[in-house]
């Protein structure tokens, strides 16, 4: 008992008297920005107050502040990197510096409140400070080692070699390592004496507030004892779970209850549903409150078992998370897989309620509809994490026993009963399971389009996923945007072309093929000759330009038809002008005659600009916030020009029945598509259902896919499907090879279909028969001679003629309805319209 | 004009006041190799006609039809929508339907008119017939409703280019002589 008395928050063990300083400065190419921070003392330095500022372009005011948290080990690093940064810089990066930092011509200081710790450049300076190797842009920046304290002067004139070394730019082998020969810096005030663990029973603090009301522990740095129940132990955490007993609860739902016991490399095990006492310092690890141990934890035996806190999805508030963090929670509803983009990479699955929606394909953009749904999508997601260590786990945890191309998870499938403890990393919350998920197949594969095969022409939408078939001889790899090699090629080239047969589709609009021309050995002709050979025929053919490729982009759009029902029309055209002449692709357009029929179609492909922001999105094309990010401008521009082309009658025929169908980057209710909506074409499918997405971004499904329809050809659908062969499927399906063991490439890959792509394909069934117009006994649009000859003949034959004939409706079909047919006429006397 | 009226008329209608449809030929006799020319004629309609159907019965192996041409009792002084085909048989089926509004645009019809004309050439000897099918040929007012009708076949006699015919006063002589004789007795 004698530490009874012992101040169980204990005072923090130094005032910090020394300083951080920057190690390492990367100002490489795109978004390779990345500093490294050291601490050179023999003791650890919280980050809380701290702060990375940035003074852009010789600004005298600051333009950037990254308020930082964490700590900094003794003489050990601290990496803030960009958000898009090399992989190599991300593997090692222990907090997010966003994106759009600096570009070598701005100031960049480490502050503390209003106090310069260290200082690269001049505040209110625009230059890149240096030369040659050793300059602030293009290169990475390495202190000297015997340096051992900031310049924390933001006048003085910045001349980098006398205390960095330089490396040439994208040089990232420095990063996470900081070789010091400098003297350590003093700490500061004397240690405090260690603090012993004690006795099961005895004072402690409760966990509740070690965690605090907000996203920071108040007892940040100090070090503490708790009590308490583990609730879940995970060996690649190299840490347990440890949960407040219900009877010290403080009933205040903003406070945790749970918290993370790191181990700090101190021996020992726990059981689960042991009671445990455990000394440790409070850490906010990647803003995770965590206790690291200073000593072994002590068992005080079994204890009563800790009920989950049920939890339901949508959350009030995505705060909520954090008043969980750590706790054992259950979901009391069946939750759906909304996201498994990263299933493969890092073993993890997005959960939610039920699949979450592209705010902007149900509600037009910027409306409270929207707005909301916004709102709750984030607080209707949690991941599922598979508490393994590392990427691209050769055994991949999800679906159990394990993922496979057999064996896949697609969004929408369910889980129900999820039990687990919430924490943070990677900055996101999660769910780390303590017991096996078992998932329910909610959204099963379908072979094949699902249509009512009411109609007698199919015309289909594809996104063959960057298409290209190096030189069309084997080689030529790898290619500027697709398969990497030969081998991905043929990988990629089989799901493509068993997607495209299985469609059985008569028209069909490529996006992203290769804009090789229209030669053997180019990307539509190979694909076209790969898709009749699997079929056994060449019933098809691809539409082809008089020029060596379709606008300026490595990609483009195409369009294929079987020979067999089709035949083109008009003159294949494409606009390449204005919008389309640099990031939304030529929209390729022809008009086609359906062979038994004779009745014409004109069907538009058409790309429009993705909404990657990149670096030139200014103005109007910059992300105005409303959901529909970067580019709009230019896409609503590429919309109000496809309706003027498409009024010039491109093909050279003027056809009432027109599709236009593609990738226009616009969710079905953004502005582009409501500007083509009010210029009279119609969505063949119906956005506000589920089934009717084409495309899952970030865990939102929606459709950046469409087939729009004049009114003639609205008038001819029978019915219109999404394939939802792709976009519910995991990422690591695809043909591509990068990072898969050599099992994984066998495991993980079908030549069927599912993932040939990222998009799903738009089906569309038509009846170019159907659309009877009484006494168009031909169907060619027209009632002359030719109808009276007809219907002469069909009386003639004394075959049953149904009442459509009866036109003088008498009840009866005979020649009686011969004048009342050429009362029909559209010209006087039944003359011919040619 | 040594017009040769058909005289087999076959009633098939109760109606007394039904139409006649009559093959008329230019001769009573033909030899192989002769044109045979015949109208297709309506008489005894009680009101002004909108068009009629027919299909044509013949052997074409006796006689062979060379040339054919409308009639124009429908047409309206701008012409009528004729048309024609061939049944899966072979034989000709015929239809010619007024366009006009009126039915005095159409007076040229009086109480009989042509409804077509035809060329056939006598391939062999032997009596041959002219008909129509019933089952694919009518009459229609101008009102648009069917006309009953009776339909005349046409007997056509072609003889041998060897044969020489009797003259009818030779005829006439013989059966003199045999009477006298027969009164001798």
């Amino acid at each position: 008992m004698k530490y009874k008395l012992l101040p169980l928050v204990l005072l923090p063990l130094f005032q910090v008297q020394a300083e951080l300083f920057i190690s390492e400065y990367i100002e490489g190419s795109g978004h390779n920005k990345a500093i490294e921070l050291y601490n050179p003392t023999s003791q650890p330095i919280s980050l809380q107050g701290y702060q990375l500022k940035t003074w852009s372009n010789g600004s005298a005011t600051v333009s950037r502040t990254l308020a930082l948290s964490g700590v900094v080990q003794p003489f050990d690093t601290f990496v803030l990197a960009d958000d898009q940064a090399h992989a190599a810089v991300l593997a090692v990066r222990q907090y997010s510096m966003g994106t759009n930092n600096y570009n070598g011509d701005d100031a960049v200081a480490l502050t503390r409140g209003e106090q310069f710790i260290d200082v690269i450049g001049r505040i209110g300076e625009q230059q890149v400070w240096g030369s040659g190797d050793i300059q602030t842009q293009n290169r990475t920046l390495v202190r000297k080692p015997g340096v051992n304290q900031g310049d924390t002067n933001p006048d003085d004139n910045f001349i980098p070699s006398e205390q960095w070394l330089g490396y040439p730019q994208d040089t990232f082998a420095y990063l996470g390592n900081h070789q010091f020969t400098g003297s350590p810096v003093d700490p500061g005030e004397p240690e405090q004496p260690p603090v012993t663990v004690g006795q099961c029973g005895e004072e402690k603090t409760y966990i509740h507030t070690v965690q605090g009301d907000s996203d920071s522990s108040p007892l940040l740095g100090q070090t503490v004892i708790i009590e308490g129940v583990v609730t879940a132990v995970f060996a690649d955490l190299d840490g347990y779970f440890v949960q407040e007993s219900a009877v010290d609860h403080d009933n205040d739902p903003a406070t945790s209850e749970g918290i993370f016991v790191y181990r700090n490399n101190i021996t020992g095990s726990v059981n689960t549903g042991n009671r445990v006492r455990i000394a440790g310092t409070v850490d906010e690890y990647y803003t995770r409150t965590q206790l690291r141990k200073t000593e072994p934890a002590v068992d005080c035996g079994p204890a009563e078992l800790i009920t989950p806190v049920a939890v339901t999805l949508p959350v009030s508030s995505t705060g909520r998370w954090e008043q969980l963090e750590g706790m054992l929670v259950q979901f009391s509803q069946s939750l759906s897989v909304t996201d498994n983009y990263n299933l493969g990479r890092y073993g993890e699955v997005t959960l939610a309620g039920q699949p979450l929606r592209v705010p902007t394909d149900v509600y037009p953009a910027g409306s409270a509809a929207a707005i909301a749904l916004a709102d709750e999508n984030r607080r209707n997601r949690i991941v599922l994490d598979d508490v393994i260590s590392g990427q691209n786990p050769a055994h991949v945890r999800f679906p159990n026993p394990g993922l496979s191309f057999s064996n896949t998870l697609r969004t929408g499938d369910q889980v129900s009963q999820l039990t687990g403890i919430i924490d943070y990393s990677f900055n996101l919350y999660r769910i780390l399971p303590v017991t096996e998920p078992e998932f329910t197949t909610i959204n099963p594969r379908i072979p094949e389009p699902q249509l009512a095969h009411q109609g007698n022409i199919r015309v289909a939408s594809f996104n063959v996923l960057n298409y290209f078939n190096g030189d069309g001889n084997g080689g030529g790899f790898p290619t500027a945007r697709g398969a990497k090699t030969a081998f991905e090629f043929e990988r990629q080239s089989a799901k493509i072309v068993n997607a495209l047969a299985a469609m059985n589709a008569d028209i069909i609009g490529l996006i992203e093929i290769e804009n090789d021309g229209f030669g053997e050995h180019s990307a539509i002709a190979e694909l076209t000759s790969r898709l009749n050979n699997t079929l056994g025929t060449d019933k098809y053919q691809y539409v082809a330009l008089p020029l060596a490729g379709i606008g300026t982009d490595a990609i483009t759009n195409g369009l294929i038809y079987n020979s067999q029902t089709i035949s083109e029309a008009g003159t294949a055209a494409m606009i390449d002008s204005g919008a389309f002449s640099y990031g939304s692709r030529p929209t390729l357009i022809q008009t086609f005659t359906a062979l038994d029929s004779e009745q014409r179609l004109t069907v538009a492909v058409n790309h429009f600009r993705s909404k990657s922001c990149g670096s030139s999105a200014t103005g109007a094309n910059a992300d105005q916030g409303d959901g529909q990010s970067c580019w709009n401008a230019q896409r609503m521009q590429a919309a109000e020009q496809l309706l003027d082309w498409l009024q010039t009658s491109p093909t050279g025929i003027t056809e009432a029945k027109q599709i236009l169908l593609g990738d226009f980057n616009a969710y079905s209710q953004e502005d582009p598509m409501q500007l083509l909506y009010q210029a009279g074409f119609s969505n063949a499918l119906n956005s506000a259902e589920a089934q009717n997405t084409s495309y899952v971004y970030q865990g939102e499904a929606g459709s950046l896919d469409h087939a729009l329809l004049s009114a003639g050809a609205a008038a001819v659908v029978t019915d219109a499907t999404v394939w939802q062969i792709n976009s519910p499927e995991p990422f690591i399906f695809e043909y591509g090879t990068d990072y898969k063991s050599t099992e994984q490439i066998t495991t993980f890959y079908s030549e069927a279909p599912y993932r040939s792509s990222d998009h799903d394909p738009i089906i569309l069934e038509l009846s170019l028969t159907a659309a009877y117009r009484p006494g168009d006994l031909n169907q060619d649009g027209v009632i002359d001679t030719r109808d009276v000859s007809l219907f002469n003949q069909l009386l003639l034959q004394q075959q049953p003629l149904d009442s459509r004939y009866d036109f003088n409706q008498d009840g009866t079909t005979d020649q009686r309805d011969v004048r009342a047919l050429m009362a029909l006429c559209d010209l006087p006397r039944c003359e011919i319209i040619q | 004009m040594k017009a040769f009226i058909a005289t087999l008329i076959l009633l098939f209608s109760s109606c007394s006041q039904a139409a006649l449809i009559r093959f008329e030929a230019d001769k009573s006799q033909y030899y192989t190799g002769d044109t045979i020319k015949v109208n297709l004629i309506v008489s005894q309609f009680s009101s002004v006609l909108g068009g009629f159907f027919a299909e044509l019965l013949h052997n074409p192996l006796q006689l062979a039809l060379q040339n054919w041409q409308f009639g124009t009792g429908f047409d309206d002084g701008l012409g009528s929508m004729q048309d024609w085909g061939y049944t899966a048989q072979g034989t000709l089926a015929l239809s010619d339907y007024t366009f006009a509004t009126d039915e005095a645009q159409l007076s040229q019809q009086g109480d009989s008119f042509v409804l077509a004309s035809f060329d056939f050439e006598a391939l062999t000897a032997g009596n041959f017939w002219l008909d129509l099918n019933s089952n694919n040929s009518g009459l229609l007012s101008f009102d648009n409703d069917f006309v009953s009708y009776t339909n005349a076949p046409l007997n056509i006699s072609v003889l041998a280019p060897a044969q020489i015919p009797v003259p009818a006063t030779a005829m006439l002589l013989l059966a003199g002589l045999a009477l006298l004789r027969t009164r001798r007795h």
